[in-house]
Formats: C-alpha cells, sequence, structure tokens
C-alpha cells in the first residue's frame, strides 16, 4: 500500500476528530458543564460512523491506486 | 440518550428549513452545472478558440482527415506547462490545449497528443459531465475556505495561513470527492487513447511525447477534479493530491504501448 494515501486518510482522520472537539466544546458551553456520558454518547458514534466511512475511502483507494 | 435526544429537540426548525434550502440550492447548482459544464470548463481557463488555417488546426483537421472522424473544436488556454484535455460531451466535442504544449512540442509530438485527445472522443471515454459536476461540488467548500481565509485578512492566495486552512477543508473533503472520481473513472481509458494515438502517429512518436513530458515540467497548480481530464497528471507529489491520481504511471503506460509495438 503507498504510504502517501495512507498518510492522507490518517490527516483526514486528525481533521474530523478536530470537528468532533469543537462539537464537544459547543455541547459543553451549551450545557455550561462537562458530562462525561454525554461526551462518549455523541463522541462514539460519530467516531464508530467516521472509521467505517475511512474503511470504505481505504478499500476503494486500495483497488484502484495500487 | 435523552440529553442528546433533547439537544436535537431544541435546534429551532428555523434550522431545519435552512438546511433544506441550502440541499435544493445545491441540487439547482447540480443540474445547472452539469448541463452547462463544457461552457464553464472553457470559461474556467479562458480557453480561446482557434479557427481553421491556423497550424494547430490544420494538425488536427488531418489527423480527423486520416482518422475518419468529425473535427471537433480546438481550444487554446495559457498555462506553464505543456498539456491538454478533451469535452466529449453529446452537444460539443472540443480539444483544449495549453499554450506550452504547442509552443514547446515539436509537430509530431503536438500531433501524437492531439491524436490522444480524438481516442478519448472517438470512444468518448472521458468523465461525464455529471459526474464531473458532482465532483467539483463535492470539492466547492476546499475553494470556499481558501477565499474566505483570504478574505477573512489570513493573507494573501500564496501566504501559509490560506493555504492551511484549504488543506484542511480539503483533508475533510478531499477522500470523499476523490473516492467518488475514482470509482466514476477508469484507469483504462487512457490506455485505450494512447493505443489509438500510437496507431495514427506511432508508437515511437507517442513513447517520446510521453517520456518529455515526464521528465519536463508537468507539474501545475490544477484543480484536483479537474486532473483526471489531463493527458498527463499535472498534480504535484502532496499528500493530499495523490488520492486524485487517476493516471496510470507513464512508465505503465510506455510499457504498454512498447508491448503493442512488437
Amino acid at each position: 500500500m503507498s504510504l502517501k494515501w495512507i498518510t492522507a486518510l490518517f490527516f483526514s482522520f486528525i481533521a474530523f476528530m478536530m470537528v468532533l472537539f469543537v462539537i464537544i466544546v459547543l455541547v459543553t458551553f451549551y450545557y455550561q458543564d462537562f458530562n462525561f456520558s454525554r461526551t462518549v454518547m455523541i463522541g462514539l458514534p460519530y467516531t464508530i460512523v467516521l472509521i467505517i466511512y475511512l474503511v470504505i475511502v481505504l478499500i476503494i483507494f486500495k483497488i484502484k491506486l495500487d | 440518550m435523552n440529553e442528546i435526544t433533547s439537544l436535537l429537540y431544541s435546534i429551532p426548525t428555523n434550522i431545519y428549513i435552512l438546511m433544506i434550502t441550502i440541499l435544493i440550492i445545491l441540487i439547482t447548482i447540480l443540474f445547472i452545472c452539469s448541463i452547462s459544464f463544457d461552457k464553464n470548463l472553457l470559461r474556467i481557463y479562458n480557453a480561446q478558440k482557434v479557427e481553421s488555417g491556423e497550424f494547430v488546426y490544420t494538425v488536427m483537421s488531418k489527423l480527423t482527415e486520416k482518422a475518419n472522424i468529425k473535427t471537433p473544436e480546438l481550444y487554446l488556454f495559457e498555462c506553464p506547462v505543456a498539456n491538454s484535455f478533451s469535452i466529449t460531451m453529446k452537444k460539443r466535442k472540443a480539444i483544449i490545449l495549453t499554450t506550452t504544449a504547442v509552443n514547446k512540442l515539436k509537430p509530431e509530438e503536438l500531433e501524437a497528443v492531439i491524436a490522444h485527445e480524438l481516442g478519448h472522443i472517438k470512444y468518448s471515454n472521458q468523465p461525464g459531465s455529471f459526474t464531473s459536476a458532482l465532483s467539483g461540488l463535492l470539492f466547492l467548500p476546499t475553494t470556499i475556505a481558501l477565499w474566505a481565509a483570504i478574505l477573512c485578512g489570513f493573507g494573501q492566495e500564496d501566504d501559509i495561513a490560506p493555504q492551511f486552512v484549504r488543506s484542511y477543508v480539503m483533508a475533510l473533503v478531499g477522500p470523499l470527492t476523490a473516492a467518488f472520481i475514482q470509482l466514476t473513472t477508469s484507469g483504462s481509458r487512457e490506455y485505450v487513447a494512447d493505443e489509438y494515438s500510437a496507431r495514427l502517429c506511432g508508437v515511437n512518436v507517442l513513447v517520446n511525447t510521453l517520456k518529455y513530458l515526464d521528465t519536463g515540467d508537468r507539474i501545475w497548480d490544477a484543480n484536483p477534479t479537474h486532473a483526471r481530464l489531463f493527458f498527463v497528471n499535472p498534480l504535484s507529489d502532496n499528500i493530499l493530491n495523490s488520492l486524485f491520481n487517476t493516471h496510470p504511471s507513464i512508465e505503465k503506460r510506455i510499457s504498454r504501448l512498447e508491448g503493442i509495438d512488437k
């Protein structure tokens, strides 16, 4: 597998995680309180969907770019 | 879970109406862009039509006569690298060359490039206008982010801050757009067009042209969603651009051509 597009997908993962961080910050400010279970409730589905998306994209690139 | 549900319910209904309106606007833009894809592409590159009688047009006319196909329109646009692409819509068939290709390539190399584009036109194997418009629309946030950063005073187009903002948004939308482009683009279409060009102009000429374009300065800051249209991949080899490469490598193209020759 090419290192370049794997790195590109890693950057993409980091970029999406930064969006998740902003969402958590906004929700925390909205409730004016940090609640761990609420944060997990937001973060877990987000991360699962993101990983599924990246795996699909990875398979496409593996077929097409390698 | 209840907290999340209550959070979603607390979002004003106006936001949902706004989202639906934006979606309708985007679908309309997509529809308009896919209809006028050829015009938009020529406008983006400020391509000028070449009239019959000029040297390049004569070269193309001879090739179309030889190939027995209808002569497409010919356009030129200013660009620092030698490259070309074609439009193969039902209503418009056109070959678009860069001015550097016309000025720097030898006549027989220019013939090989034009013949390659004629191959795309003959087999209509360039990406469709709808998929091209959709990939452009998916990639649009990158351009919006760049201009927003410039207009917000982060610096000029080449400064590091607007480029960082652009790269960040590209990291978000790039993989999805690139995956869509990869799924809707066949890598073998370049081989088909190469074979057609080799039949018209000879294998050696095309091989020499490909070698020249590979050793020459082919890197140009084109829109990554347009890269698949070009004769050779114009994008730099940076990490995010590597996702948009739909061209087989020059070495593979040459070895395939040399295989035909044998």
